[in-house]
């Protein structure tokens, strides 16, 4: 048993990182027992409100340059989202249904690739999963991205959550 | 038992640490912040720290740096704990001078037992060790382990240990390093007395903390193992580092190499789980024993560099009738890694493999 649990358990917040732009965002967004996704997905808003906000940039990832008790962020701005190892272990588990294939993916984001497998139905085909799915963000399962213009820089998840509206290029199927 | 300065901004985490740390015999020096951790660090003077990255004011890593300054605790045990988990925030917080980062889903038992490793162990009058890692057979990974062991320590303990590349051609704890050495330990040999003046000016620094000494990048028949200038160079590292480790060659046992070879205070004898590996290790122990090497200075490290078709393990101890102290389970990554010119511990920190590593270092801690 952990002693010392996620935020998330312990205080009803999800902490994670989100990825915008030139900027690393680290913080917590009180989801009063939502998950994740559905806060993403919730039409009604078009932000997202953080709690104890560590700020890196893009290209010293580690470093915290500035650290906010709250603010906003715009979701149609997010590039991607990192959970934390518990969390996405968890959203993977709820994720995979027996009736779905996990596909290997490639996608590109303005400075991001990232690279995973997408759970989907046999029959649905890349464009409708795009067009016609009503997700904002698609979680992309044992994914990886890697900075584009500094390819040393990458991050690796159970789970990945990435914003439609933000990917440029997408390929499913292994590449040649 | 220990005091351990616990800081984080939430106070929930210290409650529970209280609760945890007071039960194992611990007393924990609660602090809220890193301002008041800083005054409580001086005046308390703690055994072990244990900090959480984001934090208010100020954060963990500016936290540790601080820590790092003051002379009450530069080189006492800090652990950093944070809800980021990617690779770059561990190195980050080493970077920092943290001696490890754990993610906050960590277990009680887990955080327990690395508080108990990083403890520093009261061991009456100290002795700086004296490693030597060989095998008799390439390709057990003897180099890959000697690095990343120092790796360990560095880490562990915040020292900068020596790391000696004693192949007479074609050593590669360089190239595993990611270092161009513009000097190697071929000039330390010129010297008719090696001082550690000598050595101070052929080491060869890395980012980890370790000092090498790297291996000469041509043949020279003046600098093989046998001369009594390699004992000369073990005891004057000895009597100045905690910790030096000496990536011998496969030939070591060919030579009148007794001198250097019980100065060891401890050798590892590195073997992969094959037949072949096992013979030589027999051999190995009996060569070692005949050049004055006493029996309980020597310890064996089964390496599994292949993923399938090894000897188990137990019939390896059977076989050699020796106690193995530490095996390492194969490693996928562990190629990438010498590609890549990252030492595992760094590209892969959190794999199996570098967790047996980080054992075996704490192992030859004492």
């Amino acid at each position: 048993m952990s002693l010392i649990r996620p935020l998330s358990q312990s205080r009803d917040r999800i902490t994670a990182d989100f990825f915008v732009g030139s900027y690393r965002f680290s913080g917590s967004v009180v989801a009063h027992r939502y998950s994740m996704i559905k806060i993403l997905n919730d039409k009604a808003t078009d932000h997202l409100t953080l709690v104890d906000i560590y700020i890196s940039p893009f290209n010293k990832p580690g470093e915290i340059v500035r650290t906010q008790k709250r603010g906003l962020l715009i979701k149609d701005k997010i590039d991607f989202i990192l959970l934390p190892p518990e969390t996405s272990q968890d959203l993977k588990e709820k994720t995979q249904r027996a009736n779905e294939v996990a596909l290997p993916v490639y996608i590109t984001l303005p400075s991001y690739e990232i690279g995973g497998k997408l759970q989907m139905h046999g029959s649905t085909n890349a464009k409708a999963l795009l067009t016609g799915d009503t997700r904002k963000f698609l979680p992309i399962l044992d994914a990886m991205a890697r900075n584009a213009f500094l390819p040393d820089i990458k991050y690796q998840s159970p789970v990945l959550l990435v914003n439609k509206t933000r990917i440029q290029f997408w390929s499913l199927g292994d590449g040649g | 038992m220990a005091k351990i300065l616990v800081v984080d901004d939430d106070q929930n985490i210290l409650n529970l640490l209280k609760f945890s740390l007071s039960r194992a015999g611990h007393t924990p020096i609660l602090c809220i912040d890193g301002e008041t951790g800083l005054i409580e660090a001086q005046a308390q003077k703690p055994d072990l720290v244990i900090a959480d990255v984001m934090m208010p004011k100020m954060h963990g890593y500016q936290f540790c740096k601080k820590l790092r300054f003051l002379p009450e605790t530069k080189n006492t045990p800090v652990i950093m704990f944070s809800a980021r988990f990617q690779p770059i925030d561990r190195q980050t917080a080493l970077d920092a001078g943290a001696s490890d980062y754990l993610p906050k889903v960590i277990s009680n038992e887990e955080l327990l037992k690395r508080i108990d490793e990083l403890l520093p162990q009261d061991s009456g009058e100290a002795v700086n060790e004296l490693l030597g890692f060989m095998s008799l057979r390439g390709g057990t990974g003897v180099s890959t382990l000697a690095v990343n062991v120092s790796i360990a320590l560095a880490g562990a303990l915040k020292i900068q240990p020596a790391l000696v590349d004693l192949k007479p051609i074609g050593g590669h704890l360089a190239l595993m390093l990611g270092l161009r050495p513009i000097t190697n330990v071929s000039k330390l040999f010129a010297e008719e007395e090696i001082s550690i003046e000598h050595i101070n000016n052929c080491f060869v620094p890395h980012s980890s903390g370790i000092r090498l000494l790297a291996s000469v990048n041509r043949y020279n028949k003046n600098i093989l193992p046998s001369t009594p200038q390699t004992a000369s160079l073990a005891q004057t590292l000895q009597d100045e580092f905690p910790f030096s480790i000496f990536d011998l060659p496969s030939t070591i046992l060919e030579h009148e190499s007794d001198e250097l070879l019980k100065k060891f205070t401890k050798i590892l004898l590195v073997l992969s789980p094959d037949m072949p590996s096992l013979q030589s290790t027999v051999l190995a122990v009996q060569g070692l024993v005949q050049h004055g090497v006493a029996r309980k200075n020597i310890m064996l490290v089964v390496n599994q560099v292949m993923p399938y078709g090894a000897l188990p393990v137990e019939d390896v101890q059977n076989a050699l009738r020796m106690p193995i102290t530490a095996t390492i389970p194969f490693e996928p990554d562990m190629v990438k890694s010498l590609n890549n010119r990252t030492p595992l511990l760094f590209s892969s920190p959190r794999s199996k493999a570098a967790g047996a590593i980080a054992r075996l270092a704490n192992t030859l801690r004492g």
